[in-house]
């Protein structure tokens, strides 16, 4: 038989019932199609949080006070001490408080951040209107505040909030800048908060030295473990206690990340393979009722001359089309559908070239190997049986 | 040695675990030559079919020897039969066998399509098979848009269309009228005149009575060989 051949008689074998084979493709549509989308989804989540993580700064160690410590030892007292560390350039400490800010007769509840004047750029944040705090502001704990983007609309609308007042709990704040929208950072909006200096925050507000968290940048990528070890050492040394502060740096926050991510999309794509698999089951099943269906074919056609080998082919051929005729509608699907769910559900997704291959490779390997058997079981008629068969 | 030669050929159906054993077939010895136009007439359930198929290896026997051309049937493996089938074999059915689906030229085609013939070629030999049954103009007709008497011609076509040398048919008139039937007939022994070994399983004496030799069958075995005189 020539290869022209089987491919017209396994595709006559598909068209000759076009509904049917709709209704069977439609297992390995949803199955490949549910691949790609869970991998899109898994691929954009990953993506995303990558660059969050990132746009935070670079060669970021987080340093914060235990879970479990009464008192907290990170304090001003602190700062000086880490920013003696040869390996550590800038450090930033962050006095945080959630807290209502008034202006007029609005009233906003927002993250205040209490910090210093080098926060702008170890936190990449830029400014869209007037200056950040100066070390000047710091040094003498002024009354001058940064606005974050959504803050300042908030509050003042159209109006130019560059020196207007703003009331937090009793004090008031002269606002000297406001800054850029920096977009939602996954957690909180980072556009809804205000920045004030960390001195006048601890005396004014909170009443005490303690510092959430400080911001230590390592001088480059090289000597971030460095750093790390050395802020470390240093801290045992002046607490003596391990349980009473936390560190972390930047990359083992992106490995957590990127795991939880990952395992997520292994988890849903799991799920999605196994609709594959049930798709594979429909193929078998109606590839065994065509089979019977066609006995007195089989038949007629071993009886003209037609090898085993042939009538498997022609089987094979007829359920890897099915199978591959619902891969590549179900890549068309898949990527329909995950750009459906990047805009209906505002989700981010990156169509992995990846996944589409995945997808198109099980549906290949699903039609065959649930193709095989009614495949073989046709094969194998004996001719005579196939030719009395009504 | 002749085209066609079974020894002691006996074929035993078993029906469940052993328990009933029809002997379909019980010790048959044949001989025939190329170019001979053998009609086996017999009761019903006599072994005709049976015999048939064996002959036109679509089933083996239970014992004895089939040779074929000087050739030990039982010692070819199963696509080694399928070429037999394709080339040497011609079939043609009771209830016709044709393919619902295709048409009549894409049934006639068929066995080329095995046989791995390029698709102009094998087009053009199909309606010159069809040509000689005398149903060129049906050749894009579908089975079911034919008569009966047509599809059998189609299937004759079909056992035709590979050159073969020998064609089998069981009881190829028996679901057609007589008109019909005797044109089949004159086809099959026009056939025989082109010098293919034709054998016919038949229960009507008439068309029996075109052919210069007679088998009868009782019981699975052959009870009588008969041929007519040269001329008759
Ligand atoms: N597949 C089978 N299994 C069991 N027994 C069978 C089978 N095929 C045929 N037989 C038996 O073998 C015997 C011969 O059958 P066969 O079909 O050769 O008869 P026949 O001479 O062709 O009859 P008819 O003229 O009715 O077609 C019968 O008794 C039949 O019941
Ligand atoms: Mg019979």
């Amino acid at each position: 038989m020539r290869p022209a051949d089987y491919l017209r008689l396994a595709l006559s074998g598909v068209t000759s019932n076009p509904f049917r084979s709709i209704l069977t493709a439609l297992g390995v549509i949803i199955g490949v199609s549910a691949v790609i989308i869970t991998v899109s989804i898994g691929t954009g989540a990953k993506v995303q949080t990558q660059s969050q993580i990132q746009r935070l700064g670079s060669n970021l160690i987080t340093i914060s006070s235990g879970y479990r410590s009464l008192r907290s030892v990170i304090t001003s007292d602190i700062l000086p001490i880490i920013e003696n560390i040869n390996t550590v350039g800038e450090v930033v400490p962050q006095v945080q408080r959630q807290s209502t800010v008034v202006h007029g007769a609005e009233g906003l509840s927002t993250t205040v951040t209490g910090t210093s004047a080098n926060y702008p750029s170890v936190r990449n944040l830029k400014l869209a209107q007037g200056s950040f705090l100066t070390d000047a502001d710091i040094d003498k704990g002024s009354w001058n505040c940064v606005l974050g983007a959504d803050l300042a609309e908030e509050l003042f609308g159209d109006d130019n909030p560059l020196g207007q007042k703003v009331r937090l709990d009793r004090v008031r704040f002269t606002v000297i800048g406001v800054a850029q929208r920096q977009g939602d950072s996954g957690f909180a909006s980072s556009d809804n908060a205000m920045y004030v200096p960390y001195t006048t925050m601890q005396r004014r507000i909170t009443g005490s030295k303690n510092i959430n968290t400080i911001i230590a940048q390592a001088v480059d990528a090289s000597s971030m473990d460095l750093a790390y070890s050395q802020i470390y050492a240093m801290l045992m040394m002046a607490t003596g206690d391990e349980d009473s502060f936390r560190i972390s740096n930047q990359a083992d926050m992106l490995e957590v990340a990127s795991d939880v991510t990952d395992t997520m999309t292994l988890l849903l794509s799991g799920i999605a393979a196994v609709s594959l698999v049930v798709g594979g089951i429909g193929i078998m099943n109606i590839m065994l009722v065509s089979v019977t269906e066609r006995t007195r074919e089989i038949g007629i056609r071993k009886a003209i001359g037609a090898k085993e080998h042939e009538i498997l082919s022609q089987f094979m051929l007829e359920a890897a089309a099915l199978s591959l005729a619902g891969g590549l509608l179900g890549i068309v699907v898949g990527l329909v559908g995950s750009r459906i769910v990047s805009q209906v559900f505002s989700w981010p997704t990156a169509v992995d070239m990846k996944s589409v291959a995945l997808g198109f490779t099980l549906s290949l390997i699903v039609g065959v190997f649930f193709g095989a058997y009614p495949a073989y079981k046709g094969a194998k008629l004996d001719p005579i049986v196939g030719l009395r068969y009504e | 040695m002749s085209l066609i030669e079974l020894k002691e050929v006996s074929k035993i159906y078993s029906m469940g675990k052993g328990s009933i054993e029809v002997r379909a077939l019980k010790g048959v010895d044949l001989a025939v030559d190329e170019g001979e136009f053998v009609s086996i007439m017999g009761q019903s359930g006599s072994g005709k079919s049976t015999l048939l198929n064996i002959v036109g290896c679509l089933d083996k026997p239970t014992s004895g020897e089939y040779w074929l051309d000087g050739c030990l049937v039982g010692s070819l493996g199963s696509d080694e039969l399928a070429e037999v089938r394709n080339k040497i074999m011609g079939f043609v059915f009771q209830s016709f066998n044709l393919l619902p689906k295709l048409t009549a030229v894409g049934n006639v085609e068929l066995p080329l399509v095995y046989a791995g013939v390029h698709p102009r070629i094998r087009r053009e030999e199909a309606i010159r098979a069809l040509d000689m049954v005398g149903l060129a103009d049906r050749a894009s007709h579908r089975p079911n848009e034919l008569s009966g008497g047509q599809q059998q011609r189609v299937a004759i076509a079909r056992a035709l269309v590979s050159n073969p040398r020998v064609v089998l048919a069981d009881e190829p008139t028996g679901n057609l009228d007589t008109k019909s039937s005797y044109e089949i007939m004159d086809i099959l022994a026009d056939m025989n005149k082109r010098g293919i070994t034709v054998v016919i399983v038949t229960h009507d004496p008439d068309i029996a009575a075109y052919t210069p030799r007679v088998l009868t069958f009782r019981d699975g075995e052959c009870i009588e060989d008969v041929r007519a005189l040269e001329g008759v």
